[in-house]
């Protein structure tokens, strides 16, 4: 400080710089942004550029920082960097002018500056930096140029010293960084070698990599607690710590050595350890690499694994086990052992003086002597009593004395299990035999007796049986009689079923024969037609062709014997063939022969049925059942395929009918009509030719003429429609019947249009008939109800439906119109019958006619109901049968 | 050169020729009629042959046909021109008092392509060759002849 009279302004300054600005002195651009702040504040709002001087000579000065400049981005221009390099060489302060014509004020008017006011920062001569004030307004004034000249040792010192800080700071970071990257490599290589590291230090560990960890089982934070004898094979410690102590000592004995560890399971592991002498946190230090020189780390993994399977599965089963190494008289034990001991598992170092605690004095001598005694390979297996706490229980035990030669090492393999359950099981069941003898003693007494008189029952049981049995007789043979009698329905059903089916006749007779044959075994089934007064076999079961030669040349010649008189005198009654037969039954090799004639409705004789055979058991009076069933059947058949033949006849001959009704109608629909045309034109000629020369009654004659051949037309078109009604096949489909009440009435719609009409239509349900004719029905029924409804000044229609007596449903067509006498009914339905003259109520008189056919057609019937002026009621029923 | 007559009108009544040519005159159609009395004559017409041979060639731009006529019948005749590629393309028109249902089905199969009932009333026939001509004659487009 070269000036002590600083204003106060510029102490307040100084004050802030060291109380505020100082604290930033780490932070180099927020501690030069904060100088910039309180510089800027002291002089005014002017803009402020501090500079770094460069090291490099040749490169301008390198800009620190920038602060409230008026364009930020001109920072980087040209002209201000060419304004530092020419200030560069200033080494006192200095004041520029944009119109002072040196090149800096050349460079200051471009960049819109009025003047700069130059400050170098120099600590002992040397340039550490400029501070630069720009003005773009006014000039600076003389107080604020001695404050700034007066400030500028100051900040050059605070400046200096935050630069040189920043660089220590820089040093520090980088060599930080440097020893971070050691460590890190250093972590690196500890932590992915495949040899176990640990460090020892005054006898504990106190460092382990995850290789020491993963070989001896510990965790790290385990291993902290661990001393350097906890790991070593106890039979090597001495060697071990000779070597230790020697190494620390400093003497001069082999790095490597091999010995033998201990992990944390007690298993003992051959190893390598390679042995140094470091220097941790500031002492001495043992640094020993392990590794497992037996090299089958994975192989025993396997083994280990394994190992814990077994280990849980005899958990499982509740059997302990432990292993002994017979020199170094450790025990590694599993955790059920302690258990079956009764304590928490691994809660105590396992010791031969632990096991002594558990058994008695002698037992433990006794086992003593025979480990002792074992050989290499010896299974040992005892019972001995143990103590768990003060209870006395009993255990099996199995030892196996094994060697292992690489390493020297002996141990005893032992599985205990705990059988005091057993023994006490054991005894009980011992107790329970010795009962149960007594009991089977004093049972066999009693079944004894029971027996004796269980045979005084079985004597008379024998009794009961023997009527139990003659009872079971009884009982088949009534089954035997429902079995017949369901053969009989069974004959009649198929025998029907097939009639219904259409079948053919030989075909039914064929059945009822097999039928029959099945029901009576070991019988001859055959049937004979009456042809021309003679027996003809028709069909057969369970007969050769001798055998019905024979019986047909038997039955040839005795035609009468069969058939005593006319045949409308046959007995119906079965009998056994004549005395005189039985020499063809013997011929024939039968024994029975049965007989029946087949008789129609109507007496007259059709044939025989006759049913031959072996004896059988079946009672003759089954036979004769099922013969006279069979011939009613027979009758039946024939009878039906006759009628059948008629009627097929009959429908032919109606065909042929129809055919030429055809002819008929199409001769009267081209034939009839065709002069009736020409009457019709040929007068429509004439009229218009000459009815301005006639007289009032000859146009009038004219007129009627045309109208009725008009009428004849139509006369002769309805006629055809009512015999196409009847020759169409039926089309028969569901029709739902509102529907299509829907449906004709608005295709009456011109009928009805203009007219007060109340209509009430019922729901109808569903038909089964042929749409178009069924709508043809409606269409007439009611333009009929319209039509006669006419003069009526409010019309109403009812359309609906009942329910007759029969059960049948009744459709019908009410009306409120002119109605009918009764008296006339009968004429209702007849063609071309009318009941109201033609200027009354058009009409051909047919309507009704094809209405009544259509109803026939479908099985139906119709009904008219009326009075005179006071409506009418036209009704008609379907056939409700769909097929 | 005579004009080619332009419809064929085959029908074996007289009383029906009589009024069907006072239809057409009725209607102005009149002048280029050809009339034969039944199917074997209706099929000489349209080959040139017999009583035709001599008959200038073309076909008519229409044929009616009543289908009850002596010797060949007009379905006979009908058949026999749709089975001709020469002559299928006339329209055909069967005119008739038949309603059997039979026949109207019998000629659609065959290809007619119109069929109409004569009604009794004359004037309502009147009105049927009417609409008939207008359709036939004067709106349809004949196909190219066929040589």
């Amino acid at each position: 400080m070269k000036d002590n009279n600083l204003d106060a302004s510029s102490q307040l300054f100084i004050k802030n710089v060291i109380e505020n600005v100082l604290v930033y002195a780490n932070d180099l651009p927020r501690f030069l942004r904060q100088i910039s702040q309180q510089l800027s504040a002291l002089i005014g709002g002017k803009t402020i550029v501090l500079t770094q001087t460069s090291k490099d000579p040749e490169l301008p000065e390198k800009v620190l920082h920038v602060l409230s400049h008026r364009r930020h981005d001109e920072v980087e221009k040209r002209p201000f960097s060419h304004i530092l390099t020419l200030c560069k060489k200033e080494k006192n302060m200095v004041e520029f002018r944009c119109d002072d014509g040196s090149e800096i004020g050349l460079l200051l008017s471009q960049m819109g500056y009025k003047n700069l006011v130059l400050m170098p920062l120099n600590i002992q001569q040397q340039s550490i930096g400029l501070c630069l004030f720009f003005d773009a307004e006014l000039q600076f004034n003389s107080p604020d140029i001695a404050t700034i000249q007066r400030l500028s040792s100051f900040i050059s010192s605070i400046l200096h010293n935050a630069l040189q800080m920043n660089s220590m700071e820089q040093l520090v970071t980088q060599r930080t960084r440097r020893l971070l990257e050691t460590e890190q490599r250093f972590n690196a290589v500890v932590t992915s070698t495949q040899e176990g590291i640990i460090i020892i230090q005054d006898g504990r560990v106190i460092f382990s990599n995850p290789s020491a960890e993963a070989l001896l089982g510990y965790s790290p934070a385990e291993f902290l607690s661990l001393k350097f004898s906890d790991i070593i094979d106890p039979l090597e410690w001495e060697k071990v710590w000779d070597n230790y102590v020697a190494r620390m000592r400093g003497d001069d004995i082999p790095h490597s050595y091999e010995t033998r560890i201990v992990d944390k399971q007690g298993y003992v592991v051959s190893a390598e350890i390679n042995a140094s002498v470091m220097q941790y946190n500031g002492a001495l230090a043992y640094l020993v690499f392990l590794r497992d020189i037996t090299d089958r780390i994975t192989a025993e993994q396997a083994f280990k694994e394994s190992e814990r399977h077994l280990l849980r599965a005899m958990e499982l089963a509740d059997l302990g086990s432990f292993v002994y190494y017979v020199k170094s008289k450790h025990f590694v034990c599993s955790d059920t052992f302690y258990r079956l001991l009764g304590y928490e598992p691994h809660s105590i170092k396992f010791t031969t003086d632990i096991l002594k605690a558990s058994l008695h004095q002698e037992e433990m001598s006794q086992l003593k002597e025979s480990v002792d005694k074992m050989d290499v390979g010896d299974t040992v297996i005892r019972q001995i009593p143990y103590k768990r706490g003060t209870e006395t229980r009993h255990c099996r035990v199995i030892a196996e004395k094994l060697h292992e030669e690489q390493t020297d090492i002996t141990w005893l393999n032992c599985i205990i299990q705990d059988i005091t359950q057993h023994a006490q099981d054991a005894a009980k069941l011992e107790e329970y035999n010795r009962s149960l003898e007594k009991m089977v003693e004093s049972r066999t007494k009693t079944l004894e007796e029971s027996r004796q008189a269980l045979t005084s029952l079985l004597e008379d049981s024998n009794k009961i049986r023997e009527d139990l049995e003659k009872m079971n007789d009884k009982l088949l043979k009534e089954t035997t009689i429902r079995k017949r009698s369901e053969q009989l329905v069974t004959l009649q059903s198929k025998t029907l079923t097939a009639l219904t089916l259409g079948t053919g006749q030989k075909e039914i007779l064929q059945i009822v024969c097999d039928e029959v044959k099945q029901i009576i075994p070991h019988s001859g089934v055959m049937i004979l037609r009456e042809h021309n007064n003679l027996l003809e076999p028709c069909c057969w079961a369970g007969l050769t062709e001798t055998q019905l030669a024979g019986i047909s040349e038997e039955l040839d010649a005795s035609q009468t014997d069969l058939f005593p008189g006319k045949a409308s005198s046959v007995n119906t009654q079965s009998a056994i063939l004549s005395k005189d037969y039985k020499a063809i039954l013997q011929r024939l090799n039968y024994q029975f022969c049965w007989y029946e004639p087949i008789i129609s409705k109507n007496e007259k004789n059709l044939g025989v049925f006759v049913l031959t055979g072996q004896k059988t058991d079946i009672p003759p009076s089954y036979e004769s059942a099922v013969l006279n069933s069979g011939a009613k059947l027979i009758a039946l058949v024939l009878e039906r395929k006759l009628a059948d033949r008629q009627e097929m006849v009959f429908s032919h001959r109606l065909q042929e009918m129809n055919k030429e009704l055809e002819a008929f109608a199409y001769s009267v629909s081209h034939d009839l009509r065709a002069p009736l045309r020409h009457i019709d034109g040929f007068t429509s000629a004439l009229k218009k030719n000459i009815v301005d020369t006639l007289s009032e009654t000859n146009r009038h004659y004219l007129n009627r003429i045309l109208e009725s051949t008009r009428r004849m037309g139509r006369l002769i078109d309805d006629l055809l429609v009512f015999s196409r009604m009847g020759r169409q096949p039926l089309k028969k489909c569901t029709i739902d019947l509102g529907v299509l009440v829907d449906s004709v009435i608005r295709e009456l719609d011109p009928d009805i249009s203009g007219r007060d009409i109340r209509w009430t239509i019922e729901p109808l349900g569903t038909v089964f008939a042929d749409q178009n004719l069924l709508k043809q029905v409606m269409i007439n029924l009611i333009s009929n109800a319209l039509k006669f409804t006419k003069t009526r000044q409010k019309a109403w229609i009812h359309i609906g439906v009942r329910e007759n007596n029969l059960g049948q449903k009744v459709y019908f067509v009410k009306d409120n119109g002119v109605g009918f006498n009764m008296a006339y009914k009968h004429k209702l339905f007849g063609v071309f019958q009318r009941l109201h003259r033609d200027d009354q109520f058009e009409g051909t008189g047919i309507g009704l006619a094809n209405v009544k056919r259509i109803i026939k057609r479908h099985g139906g019937d119709v009904m008219a109901y009326g009075e005179l002026n006071n409506g009418a009621k036209f009704s008609f029923t379907l056939d409700t049968e769909q097929f | 050169m005579a004009e080619v007559p332009r419809i064929l009108l085959a029908e074996d009544n007289i009383d029906d020729i009589e009024l069907t040519l006072l239809a057409f005159k009725e209607n102005k159609l009149a002048n280029n009629i050809t009339t034969v009395r039944d199917g074997e004559a209706a099929l000489d017409y349209l080959y040139c042959r017999g009583e035709f041979a001599q008959r200038p060639r073309g076909n008519p731009v229409l044929v009616l046909l009543d289908l009850k006529m002596p010797k060949v019948d007009g379905l006979e005749v009908l058949a026999a021109m749709k089975k001709d590629p020469k002559l299928q393309s006339i329209p055909v028109v069967v005119l008739t008092s038949s309603r059997m249902e039979s026949d109207v089905v019998e000629s659609y199969n065959l290809g007619v392509n119109a069929y109409v009932v004569k009604p009794v009333d004359f004037s309502e026939f009147v009105n049927a060759v009417k609409n008939l001509g207008i359709f036939w004659i004067l709106l349809n487009e004949p196909p190219p002849e066929v040589v």
